[in-house]
C-alpha cells in the first residue's frame, strides 16, 4: 500500500499558506511527521482525514482518489485529532459503540465483541463505565486510539497525540500504537523528536507549509554526521557565538547554555564533537542551515 | 460598595446592550402611541394615547417584557467574575463580602431601568410623528411618567432583579437563569388567570408580583375622563401589593446573601476533581504496575496481547436503517435527557394546568371541558413553550458534535450526510410529537378530574397530533435551514426568530391573504361536535400536501448544506452543495415535479374555481358603495309583505338552490318607477324576475342593482318577483366563506340569501377611526331619539324593506336529516332518496328568521296547546330537559304576564360552534353548541347561575319584545328588545331560583356595565337613548329594571308592559320608541317615585353608598346593632364627568344574619326602605337573633361604583 501525495496546496482564508507544493511519499509502517507549530501538520493530517480540501494537488492511495472519493476513504481509515472532546456524561463502552455504529458496525454482538477487545488493547476495561468526560488526560488519549482502530483500519492518522502526557503515558502510547499490524499505513505527527526517532522509519520534517525532509530517519541522521559540535558558554557570550558560527540549538545545561554548531570541520575554539541526534538535523533544516 | 456599584455602571453605560434596549423600548412605545398597528397591552379606546393612565400602563407591560432583559443583566454582573476566570483574583483581595454583593445588585439594577425611561421617550415622541393623529393626544401629564416609575418601573425591576440575581449567584448557571426567569413569567400568567372569576379577587391581587392585577382593581371603573386625568396613584391594595413585594423581595435579598460566600462553588469543585483524579491516578498507577509487570512476564504478557484480532467491517452499504435508527435515538436523548428541555417542559406543563383548572365562562359559570375546549386551552397555554422549545433545541442538536468538539471524530466516519441530518430532523420531530402526546395527557387527566369522561381520542389525535405536527414540522424545518445555512449560532437562533416573527404579519401589511405565500399557512378550521371538520377537510388537505412537499424540498436543501468537516467558507460550500444535489438530482427532479403540481392544483382551487378578497379590499368596497349608492338612502321602494320559499339543500356536498316567490306591497304613498336591490353575499348568479322591468345597473363588485320599471308602482300597488340563486362549492377556498351552509348542522338566516330592497347602511364601516382615516364623514351610531321623526318612525331598527311578513317554506334536505323554517310543520315527507317538509309561520311576523337542517334528536313537550322543542344532537342532551323547563317557565309567565303568545311552537336548535350566540326568531331560537348546550350545571345547587335557563328564558322573552313590540330605528329601541328581555328573563329566574341568586347576577351585570363605561370608544347614553351600547342596553338595564321593579313593585312593572304589548304588538308603523315606555311607566308610577325615571333610564347616574363603620353589642333580649353610612349621588355626562346631586332618594339599608353555605347575605333581620336626603346617617336596630352583616343597598340595585364597600361585616361580639 502506497499513499502518495503530489503537489498540495491549501491557503486559507486568512492568508496563511497552510500547504506549499507538498510531496510525499508513505509506505506501511509508522511514518513521522515532525514540525513546529504552524508547520502545517495538522491541516495535512485533516487534508488526509477527508476533513479540508486542497486548492489543487492530488492524493493517491494506491488506486483510490483521496481528495474525491472520501467516502472510501472514511471506511478505511482511523482518526485521532489533536484536540478532540467527547459527549458529557456517557461511558467509554457508550461512545465507542456509537462511534462503532457510525462506522458501520450494526451488528451488536460482533460489535461488543470489538469493543471490549479495544477496551483490553488500550487497557481501559476496568474503566470502561465510567464517563469519558472524567478521564485523565492519558487515559483520554488512550480511547482516542482505541476509537481510531474500531474496525481495523487501513490508515491510521494520529496528529499531536502525546501532548501533555507525562513520559509513562507515552511510552504506554506508542506501545499501542506499535502493535498496530504491519500493513497499514500510521502516519503520527509530533513535535517531540525523541519520539519519531524511537517509533518511526520514514520521517518527514515541515516547516511554514513546506517539506523540508523526507526520508529515513537514519538517512536524515547521515545528514549531519560527524558535522555537529557542542561547547558551553556563557550567558553574555551567546550573541557573539551566534555571529560567529551556525548555531543549530542553544539549551541550558547546569544552568549555562551549551551550544550545538553545525560545520564542515571541527571548529576549535573549545568545541567537542558531539554525537548526532535528530534534533539536530530538525533543528538544522528548520533554521535553513543545511 | 461604591466601587462596585459605580464599576457596575460605568461597564454597563459603555456597551451597546443598554443602549440597543433603551432604543427598542423607545421604538415599541413610540410605535403604540403613534399608531394603531402596534398594540401594547390591549387597545385605548378614545382615551388619550399618551394619557397618564396610559404611560403608566406602557411602563406596566414594559417592566414584564423587560424581564429578560434584567434577567441578561442581572446575569452577566453576577457571573462575570466566574465566567471569566477573574474570580480567583477578585475573591482574594481584600474586599468586603457586602459591599461586592450589593454594590453589584444596585448597580445592575439602576442599569436594568435605565431602558425603561424609553416608554417616557417614546411617548414624548410619538405624538410628533408625521403620521399621528392630533386630535387623539392630550397635553403632556408628568405625572403619569413618575408614577409609572415609580408604581411600576423601579418596583417591578427591583423585585425581579433580586429573584434572577439570587438566581444567578446561587447556580452561576445561564441555562437557571433563563428558566428562572421564565418560570417568574409563567407564575404571573398564572396568577392572572384567576381574575376571570371574580371570586377570588383578594387571592389574585396578592399573587401579583408585578402590581397589574392590583391596578386594575383600582382603574376598573374609571372613566374615559379620569384615565385622560391622571395615573393610578399608590394607594389602597396597590400601594399595598408594591410594598409588600419589595419587602418580600428585600428579604429574599439579604436571604441569599447570608448564603453567598467567596468560597463557595470552588470547594465543591475541586474538592470533586481531587477526588476523581485520585481515582483515576489510583486508577494509572495500577495499570502502570500491571503493565510493567505485564512487559516483565514477556512472553506471557505479549502472546495475550499479541493476539491482535481483524474486526472487518461490514460491507457498506450506501444506506442502513439500523444506523438511522441508532442516530435517531442517540439524538433524541440529546434533547430529552436534557435537564433544560425538562424543565421547561414543566413549566409549560404547569401554564397548561393552570389554563385548564379556570374553565369558566360568562358569570363565573362551569363549562363541561369538552375535548375541543382542551385542544383550544392547550394551543393557547402551551404552544409559545413549544415553539420555545423548537427554537432553542434545533440549535443543540445542530451544534451538538461541535460544542463537545468531537466533530472531527464524527465528520471521518462513513456515514452518509444525508443520514446524520435526517436522524437529527426524525429526533426534533419526534420530541415534538412526544410533547404533544403529553399535553394531551394532561388534558385527558385534567378532563377526569373535573369529572368528564368523554375523551375523544380521535379529536386529540386530529387536531394535536396530526394538524398541528404538522404545522410544528415546518417550523422544525425551517430552524434546521437556518441554522445549516447561516453557520453561525447566534445569527441562526435571531434569523428563525426573525422568520417566524415576519411571516406572522407582514403579509397582511402587503395586503396578501392567499394561504400560498405565509409560510405553513393553511385555511383557518375549527372543530365542531356536530360537524367534526367537515367543510374545512379539502381546503386542509390541499394546503397540508403543498407545504409538505415544499418542506421536502426544503430538506433536500438544507442536505445539500450540511456542515461537515472543516471547510466553512461560503464558495467551498456552495460547490458541495452544488455536487450534493446533483448527486440526487432524480429525487430532486420528482420532489419538484410534485410540489409543483400540488402548487398548481391549490392554486387551481383557490384562485381560479373560487375567490376571495382581502379584508382592506372589502373595506375599499364599503366605502365605495357608501360613496355611491348613498345617495339613494331613504329612496321609496315597496316592501315584502309575504315570501314563499323553495330551498334544496344539499348538505353532503354543500350545495343549495333555492327559489322565492315574493310579494311587495307600495307602502310608500308616492309612485316608485325602479327596484333598488342590495344582494346578499351567498349565491352565484342570483336572479331576480321582475315582470315588466328591465335591469338598468347591475354593479357587480358592489352588488347593487337597479331594475327600472315600465310602468312605475303606484301607492297600494303589489307586485309579485321571483328570487333565484344557487350556491355551489366547488374544490376549496383559501378560506372556507359560508360555513352556514355544512354537512351537518347548515344554518342561514334570509338575509343571507335574498337581497334586500334599496341602500342599506348597515353596510356603511362603523369604526369611527377607520372611517376619519378613509376620509368618509362622521357616523352617527344611531339616529337620534326624536318621536316626532315619524319618518324615521317608519322602519324598524332591524330592516327598512319590511314590517310583518307571511312566510310559507317549502325545504328539502338529504334524507337523513330535519329541515327546520319558520312557522308550523304541515306536511313532510320522502321523495326521491330526499326528505321534504313544509312549514307556514301561524303568525306575520318581522322578516328576520332561519332555515336550519341536521341530524338531530327532538325533544318535544306540549303547554298549553303550544309544542316545546328541541333539537339537538346525541352527544349533548344533558341540559336539553333544563332548556325545556326554562321555556315552559317563560311561556307561564310571560302569557300570563305580557299577553298571548301566537305561535303555535317554540324551538330551541343547536347549530355549529362557528358562531357562539343565540338568537330568537319568530318562534325559534337557534342555539349555539358551544354555549348552553355543554355548560356544565352540576354546580347550580351550591349557589351558581344557571346560564341555560336564563338564556333560554332571555330569548324566549324576545318573542314578545322584538318579535311583536319592535322598536323604531332611534336611539333606545333596544331597552324595547334587549332590556325588557333581560328584565323578563330575571322575574322569571327569580321566581325559580330565588331572590338571593338575583344578587351574584346582578353583581356580574354591574361589574360589566362599569367596565363598558370604561371602554366606551365614543360617548355613553341613558338607557332610553342607548345606541348599540351592550354594556348600557344588557348589563346596566339588568341592573335598573330590577332596582326599578323592587321600588314601584313587579305588579306596576308588568303592568307597564302589559300596556305596551297592548297597544304595540304587530302593529304598522310608526313603530314605537323609547318614550313610549316611558310614558308607560310614568303611568303605573306613583308621584313620589317618579324621580326613579328620570333617574334610571333619562339620565346617567352614580351612586357611591358605603358603610363607613358599625358595631355590635350584646343587650338584654338580643343584639344592638349600630352603623354609619355615607352616600353620594352622582349624575354623569356622555364622556365620564360627573357632577354632584342632592340625595332625595330611598334606599335599602338592612341588617342580616349569617349567610349559609352558598348564599350571600344571609336572612334579613331588618331591612326597610328609608328615604336618604343627607350623606351622613347612621342607624340603630335591636334584633333578637346574632347579626353578621350590615349594609346600605346591600343588594346592590344601585350602580355603584365600589360595589362591595356597601356591606360590611360586623365584628366585637
Amino acid at each position: 500500500m502506497k499513499l502518495s501525495i503530489e503537489g498540495l496546496n491549501k491557503q486559507y482564508a486568512n492568508g496563511v499558506h497552510a500547504l506549499h507544493d507538498v510531496n510525499l511519499d508513505i509506505g506501511t509502517g509508522m511514518f513521522g511527521l515532525l514540525g513546529p507549530n504552524g508547520a502545517g501538520k495538522s491541516s495535512l493530517m485533516r487534508t488526509l482525514a477527508t476533513l479540508q480540501d486542497a486548492d489543487s494537488g492530488r492524493v493517491m492511495l494506491d488506486d483510490l482518489d483521496v481528495l474525491k472519493d472520501k467516502d472510501a476513504v472514511r471506511r478505511i481509515l482511523g482518526y485521532l485529532p489533536q484536540e478532540f472532546g467527547v459527549y458529557p456524561r456517557t461511558s467509554a463502552t457508550d461512545l465507542l459503540h456509537h462511534l462503532a455504529v457510525l462506522k458501520g458496525f450494526t451488528a451488536s454482538r460482533e460489535r461488543g465483541e470489538m469493543v471490549d477487545y479495544l477496551l483490553q488493547k488500550v487497557n481501559l476495561y476496568e474503566h470502561r463505565k465510567k464517563a469519558v468526560s472524567s478521564y485523565s488526560g492519558g487515559m483520554r488519549q488512550r480511547f482516542g486510539i482505541a476509537q481510531s482502530l474500531i474496525g481495523s483500519p487501513k490508515l491510521v492518522i494520529v496528529d499531536e497525540p502525546t501532548a501533555g502526557l507525562d513520559p509513562g503515558e507515552r511510552n504506554r502510547f506508542y506501545n499501542i500504537l506499535s502493535e498496530i499490524g504491519e500493513q497499514v499505513i500510521v502516519i503520527l505527527s509530533t513535535h517531540i523528536v525523541q519520539d519519531v526517532r524511537e517509533l518511526c522509519v520514514n520521517m518527514a520534517i515541515m516547516d511554514k507549509g513546506q517539506v523540508l525532509y523526507a526520508g529515513t530517519t537514519d538517512d536524515a541522521l547521515l545528514l549531519i554526521q560527524d558535522k555537529v559540535f557542542e561547547k558551553r558558554v556563557e550567558k553574555e557570550q551567546l550573541e557573539t557565538y551566534q555571529q560567529r558560527y551556525k548555531v543549530i540549538s542553544n539549551k541550558l545545561v547546569g544552568g549555562k547554555p551549551q551550544i550545538h554548531v553545525y560545520a564542515e570541520a571541527g571548529p576549535g575554539d573549545g568545541f567537542v564533537p558531539a554525537e548526532e541526534t535528530l534534533e539536530d538535523v530538525f533543528f538544522a533544516k528548520l533554521h535553513q542551515l543545511i | 460598595m461604591w466601587v462596585f456599584f459605580t464599576y457596575e455602571i460605568r461597564y454597563w453605560l459603555s456597551r451597546p446592550m443598554v443602549w440597543i434596549f433603551l432604543g427598542i423600548i423607545t421604538l415599541l412605545v413610540m410605535g403604540a402611541v403613534s399608531s394603531d398597528q402596534i398594540q401594547i397591552g390591549g387597545g385605548v379606546g378614545s382615551v388619550y394615547k399618551n394619557a397618564p393612565s396610559v404611560i403608566q400602563t406602557y411602563y406596566g407591560v414594559m417592566s414584564l417584557l423587560c424581564l429578560l432583559m434584567t434577567t441578561a443583566f442581572m446575569n452577566a454582573s453576577a457571573n462575570r467574575d466566574f465566567s471569566t476566570g477573574m474570580y480567583q483574583f477578585v475573591f482574594t483581595s481584600p474586599i468586603r463580602k457586602r459591599d461586592y454583593y450589593f454594590g453589584k445588585f444596585f448597580g445592575a439594577a439602576l442599569v436594568a431601568m435605565i431602558p425603561l425611561l424609553g416608554v417616557s421617550l417614546g411617548a414624548l415622541i410619538g405624538p410628533l410623528m408625521p403620521w399621528a393623529q392630533p386630535e387623539r393626544y392630550g397635553p403632556i401629564i408628568w405625572q403619569g411618567h413618575w408614577q409609572g416609575l415609580l408604581s411600576f418601573g423601579i418596583p417591578n425591576t427591583l423585585i425581579a432583579g433580586v429573584l434572577l440575581y439570587a438566581l444567578a449567584m446561587l447556580f452561576r448557571n445561564n441555562i437557571v437563569s433563563f428558566v428562572g426567569a421564565m418560570l417568574i413569567l409563567v407564575l404571573y400568567v398564572v396568577s392572572q388567570g384567576f381574575t376571570e372569576d371574580l371570586e377570588k379577587e383578594w387571592l389574585a391581587n396578592i399573587l401579583d408580583p408585578f402590581g397589574f392585577y392590583a391596578r386594575g382593581i383600582l382603574t376598573k371603573y374609571k372613566t374615559i375622563d379620569e384615565l385622560n386625568a391622571a395615573a393610578t396613584p399608590l394607594s389602597g391594595p396597590f400601594l399595598l401589593n408594591r410594598l409588600a413585594w419589595l419587602g418580600i423581595s428585600l428579604l429574599v435579598l439579604l436571604g441569599v446573601y447570608t448564603r453567598f460566600s467567596f468560597s463557595l462553588r470552588n470547594e465543591k469543585s475541586t474538592r470533586k476533581a481531587a477526588g476523581q483524579r485520585a481515582d483515576d491516578a489510583a486508577g494509572d498507577r495500577s495499570d502502570d504496575r500491571s503493565d510493567d509487570r505485564a512487559e516483565q512476564a514477556l512472553g506471557q504478557s505479549s502472546a495475550k496481547l499479541a493476539a491482535v484480532r481483524s474486526f472487518a467491517a461490514p460491507a457498506q452499504q450506501h444506506f442502513s436503517w439500523s444506523t438511522l435508527w441508532h442516530l435517531i435515538v442517540f439524538e433524541c436523548k440529546a434533547i430529552l435527557r436534557n435537564q433544560v428541555f425538562v424543565v421547561l417542559l414543566l413549566i409549560g406543563i404547569i401554564n397548561l394546568v393552570a389554563s385548564l383548572t379556570s374553565f369558566t365562562g360568562e358569570y363565573g359559570l362551569a363549562k363541561f371541558p369538552v375535548t375541543y375546549d382542551v385542544v383550544d386551552t392547550i394551543r393557547g397555554a402551551f404552544y409559545l413553550f413549544l415553539i420555545g422549545i423548537i427554537t432553542f433545541y434545533s440549535g443543540v442538536l445542530v451544534w451538538k458534535e461541535r460544542d463537545v468538539n468531537i466533530h472531527d471524530i464524527q465528520d471521518a466516519t462513513p456515514v452518509n450526510s444525508g443520514l446524520y441530518f435526517s436522524a437529527k430532523l426524525l429526533a426534533m420531530l419526534f420530541a415534538v410529537f412526544l410533547v404533544l402526546a403529553t399535553a394531551m395527557l394532561v388534558g385527558i387527566v385534567a378532563q377526569m378530574a373535573f369529572g368528564y369522561t368523554t375523551f375523544k381520542i380521535g379529536v386529540y389525535a386530529q387536531s394535536l397530533l396530526l394538524l398541528d405536527m404538522l404545522e410544528f414540522s415546518y417550523l422544525v424545518v425551517i430552524a434546521l435551514l437556518m441554522h445549516y445555512l447561516i453557520n453561525n449560532r447566534y445569527i441562526g437562533y435571531f434569523a428563525f426568530v426573525v422568520f417566524v416573527v415576519l411571516n406572522s404579519f407582514i403579509w397582511s401589511a402587503l395586503e396578501i391573504n392567499s394561504n400560498m405565500l405565509p409560510f405553513g399557512a393553511v385555511p383557518f378550521a375549527i372543530y365542531s361536535d356536530m360537524n367534526g371538520l367537515g367543510p374545512f377537510i379539502p381546503g386542509l388537505v390541499g394546503f397540508h400536501s403543498y407545504w409538505f412537499l415544499f418542506s421536502l424540498l426544503l430538506c433536500l436543501v438544507i442536505y445539500s448544506f450540511f456542515i461537515r468537516g472543516r471547510e466553512t467558507g461560503m464558495k467551498h460550500r456552495l460547490r458541495t452543495a452544488s455536487l450534493r444535489l446533483r448527486s440526487r438530482s432524480a429525487l430532486f427532479a420528482v420532489l419538484l415535479l410534485l410540489f409543483l403540481g400540488c402548487a398548481g392544483f391549490v392554486f387551481y382551487n383557490t384562485e381560479v374555481l373560487n375567490e376571495y378578497t382581502s379584508s382592506k379590499e372589502d373595506q375599499r368596497r364599503q366605502k365605495e358603495y357608501e360613496l355611491q349608492y348613498k345617495q339613494y338612502e331613504g329612496l321609496a321602494q315597496p316592501r315584502w309583505v309575504s315570501l314563499n320559499y323553495d330551498i334544496a339543500l344539499y348538505p353532503y356536498s354543500r350545495d343549495m338552490t333555492f327559489k322565492t316567490d315574493a310579494v311587495l306591497v307600495n307602502k310608500s304613498g308616492e309612485a316608485i318607477p325602479a327596484l333598488h336591490f342590495t344582494l346578499a353575499a351567498l349565491g352565484d348568479s342570483v336572479q331576480i324576475d321582475i315582470p315588466g322591468s328591465e335591469l338598468t345597473l347591475d354593479d357587480k363588485r358592489l352588488t347593487y342593482r337597479i331594475y327600472t320599471l315600465a310602468e312605475p308602482m303606484q301607492p297600494g300597488d303589489s307586485l309579485r318577483i321571483t328570487v333565484r340563486a344557487s350556491a355551489k362549492t366547488r374544490g376549496f377556498e383559501n378560506e372556507v366563506s359560508f360555513t352556514q351552509l355544512t354537512q351537518n348542522g347548515t344554518f342561514f338566516n334570509n338575509f343571507d340569501i335574498m337581497p334586500g330592497l334599496g341602500y342599506n347602511s348597515n353596510n356603511e364601516i362603523s369604526d369611527k377611526n377607520r372611517r376619519a382615516k378613509l376620509g368618509l364623514p362622521r357616523k352617527r351610531r344611531m339616529p337620534v331619539l326624536n318621536p316626532a321623526d315619524s319618518l324615521t318612525r317608519g322602519n324598524t331598527y332591524l330592516a327598512s324593506d319590511a314590517d310583518w311578513v307571511e312566510v310559507h317554506t317549502l325545504i328539502s334536505t338529504a334524507a337523513d336529516q330535519i329541515a327546520v323554517a319558520p312557522g308550523s310543520l304541515l306536511r313532510e315527507w320522502e321523495e326521491g332518496g330526499r326528505r321534504y317538509f313544509e312549514y307556514q309561520l301561524d303568525k306575520g311576523s318581522m322578516n328576520f328568521y332561519s332555515f336550519i337542517s341536521a341530524r338531530y334528536e327532538v325533544a318535544r313537550e306540549t303547554w298549553n296547546g303550544v309544542d316545546l322543542e328541541v333539537y339537538y344532537i346525541a352527544e349533548h342532551a344533558y341540559n336539553v330537559p333544563n332548556m325545556l323547563n326554562s321555556m315552559r317557565k317563560s311561556l307561564e309567565y310571560y302569557t300570563a304576564n305580557f299577553g298571548p303568545y301566537y305561535h303555535k311552537q317554540c324551538r330551541i336548535i343547536e347549530f355549529p360552534r362557528y358562531a357562539d350566540f343565540a338568537q330568537a326568531f319568530p318562534g325559534t331560537m337557534p342555539y349555539s353548541e358551544g354555549i348552553g348546550f355543554i355548560a356544565d350545571l352540576r354546580k347550580v345547587n351550591e349557589g351558581e347561575i344557571d346560564m341555560v335557563f336564563y338564556i333560554v328564558a332571555h330569548e324566549m322573552a324576545h318573542q314578545y319584545w322584538a318579535h311583536q313590540v319592535i322598536g323604531a330605528n332611534m336611539q333606545g329601541s333596544e331597552m324595547l328588545s334587549e332590556s325588557f328581555a333581560q328584565y323578563a328573563s330575571l322575574m322569571v329566574m327569580e321566581k325559580e331560583y330565588g331572590k338571593d341568586r338575583m344578587k351574584r347576577f346582578l353583581r356580574y351585570e354591574m361589574d360589566s356595565y362599569l367596565e363598558g363605561r370604561g371602554s366606551e370608544f365614543e360617548a355613553e347614553r341613558p338607557l332610553a337613548m342607548t345606541e348599540s351600547q351592550g354594556y348600557i342596553h344588557y348589563n346596566k338595564a339588568s341592573v335598573v329594571l330590577y332596582y326599578f321593579k323592587e321600588m314601584i313593585g313587579e305588579a306596576s312593572v308588568n303592568a307597564a308592559l302589559r300596556q305596551l304589548v297592548d297597544t304595540f304588538a304587530y302593529q304598522q308603523p310608526p313603530y314605537p320608541t323609547s318614550m313610549d315606555a316611558m310614558a308607560a311607566f310614568r303611568s303605573v308610577t306613583p308621584d313620589s317615585l317618579q324621580y326613579l325615571i328620570d333617574d334610571l333610564f333619562l339620565n346617567i347616574t352614580l351612586f357611591s353608598n358605603r358603610v363607613v363603620d358599625a358595631d355590635v353589642k350584646a343587650v338584654e333580649g338580643g343584639y344592638e346593632v349600630s352603623f354609619s353610612t355615607y352616600s353620594e349621588k352622582f349624575r354623569s355626562d356622555s364622556l365620564g364627568k360627573s357632577s354632584d346631586l342632592p340625595l332625595n332618594d330611598y334606599l335599602d339599608i338592612g341588617v342580616f344574619a349569617k349567610p349559609g353555605k352558598n348564599e350571600e347575605l344571609g336572612k334579613p333581620l331588618v331591612l326597610k326602605r328609608v328615604k336618604v336626603d343627607k350623606a351622613e346617617n347612621s342607624f340603630v336596630f335591636t334584633v333578637s337573633e346574632k347579626p353578621e352583616l350590615v349594609g346600605i343597598d346591600p343588594y346592590n340595585y344601585l350602580v355603584d361604583r365600589i360595589p362591595d364597600d356597601n356591606t360590611e361585616k360586623l365584628s366585637g361580639l
